[in-house]
């Protein structure tokens, strides 16, 4: 048993000593003389070791002031606690901050989807129509910045349905939305939903 | 779970109250701050009044020690400007040592023109236990021997040494603690008949 807060207070005086166990240990040097001589003796033996032995080893240093020490006062401080003691937790407060960003990204996607529902209908109508009466001109409306436009819905030689027309005092706030979504889903690492249309692939098909 | 620093543990023990704590820090530091301070000092009771100034000044000082450095260097540090001031206060000229810069926790090696003012007693109890010591670590097993040595005098970590003598940290520990029970076994009575 001795044998066993031996080789505890070895590990401790080499800082190899868990937290808990070095707290436990530190309690039972401060209340048992035997530990206490153990530490003692283990810190000589290392400084003779290392030549740091001074010529006046017998002496009564530690009673000295343990008796001077009685007459100073007491602390109650709250010990500064170092900071590498937090640095394992960076990493895991980043990774905590991405998965918050990421689950209100994902919370907010269909929130955000609903409130462009509107904008989707130039897009659908242009598909329909393009579907329902493909023009040889269509071609030329592929172009990626005007798959993006609700300016498709009304293209010269475009069949579309009377219903599905946008009123040209609407253009200006179409083109408006559709640029705020398109950014917004990039910004948000998602691609814009007129990307996913397939615009040009139902009319190659038609052709 | 990490691996505690005792000196860190002992310091926050004494700043929240454990003046307890203070005196196992003293027990581990003792040689050093008398080793450091026979430097400039030779009576034997001027060198544990000195130590026994610098440590109450050590305690005073520690709701301020904050842990940027390691607790030794802060002591260090304390113990020389002590021994300093009290021989300029003494109106003694400086010993030759005085005049050149000591790093802080440079090993204290013993210089040929530094007589210490010892008793033969004393003396001859410092022989005597350094001899023990060096005796017994030349009679221990190789591995057992590796591994103080290592530890003590090269400063390696238990990992460390598993590394650098292939066997586990297990395996480490154990041959340190019984190097250093050897050496305790020997000591014993040489240090109980001085008691």
């Amino acid at each position: 048993m001795t044998e066993k807060y031996a080789e505890k207070i070895s590990m401790l005086m080499d800082d190899e000593l868990h937290n808990q166990e070095a707290v436990n240990l530190i309690d039972g040097i401060k209340h048992d003389e035997w530990l206490k001589q153990c530490w003692e003796r283990y810190h000589l033996i290392s400084d003779a070791l290392k030549n740091n032995l001074p010529s006046l080893v017998k002496h009564d240093l530690g009673n000295r002031l343990s008796a001077a020490l009685e007459a100073e006062q007491t602390y109650r401080l709250n010990p500064h606690k170092p900071h590498n003691n937090v640095t394992y937790l960076k990493p895991v407060m980043g990774l905590a901050l991405a998965a918050s960003v990421a689950v209100v990204a994902f919370l907010l996607a269909p929130w955000e989807s609903a409130t462009m529902a509107p904008s989707l209908q130039p897009q659908q109508a242009s598909q329909q129509a393009s579907i329902d009466a493909p023009t040889p001109q269509l071609s030329g409306m592929l172009a990626s910045d005007q798959l993006n436009s609700p300016q498709t819905v009304s293209q010269p030689g475009v069949q579309t349905s009377p219903e599905l027309k946008v009123e040209p005092v609407l253009y200006d706030y179409l083109v408006d939305h559709n640029e705020y979504t398109d950014s917004a889903y990039v910004q948000s690492s998602m691609l814009p939903y007129v990307r996913i249309v397939g615009y040009s692939s139902n009319v190659n098909e038609n052709h | 779970m990490g691996k505690s620093s005792a000196d860190l543990e002992l310091v926050e023990r004494v700043q929240r109250g454990d003046k307890k704590a203070f005196d196992i820090l003293v027990l581990k530091y003792q040689h050093k701050v008398v080793k450091l301070i026979s430097r400039y000092l030779h009576e034997p009771n001027e060198i544990l009044d000195v130590a026994q100034e610098a440590l109450i000044k050590a305690y005073r000082g520690l709701p301020n020690f904050r842990g940027e450095s390691a607790f030794y260097t802060w002591l260090y540090r304390i113990v020389i400007n002590t021994v300093k001031n009290y021989v300029v206060a003494q109106g003694r000229r400086p010993l030759e040592t005085e005049t050149t810069s000591l790093s802080e926790g440079e090993p204290l090696l013993d210089e040929p023109n530094l007589k210490e003012n010892a008793t033969p007693e004393h003396l001859l109890l410092r022989d005597e236990i350094e001899r023990t010591v060096f005796e017994v670590i030349e009679e221990l097993p190789e591995d057992l021997r590796t591994a103080i040595t290592l530890r003590e005098l090269e400063g390696l970590s238990y990992e460390e040494i598993a590394e650098a003598m292939s066997c586990p940290i297990g395996t480490v520990r154990s041959r340190i603690f019984r190097a250093r029970e050897a050496i305790n076994t020997r000591l014993k009575p040489l240090l109980e008949e001085e008691r």
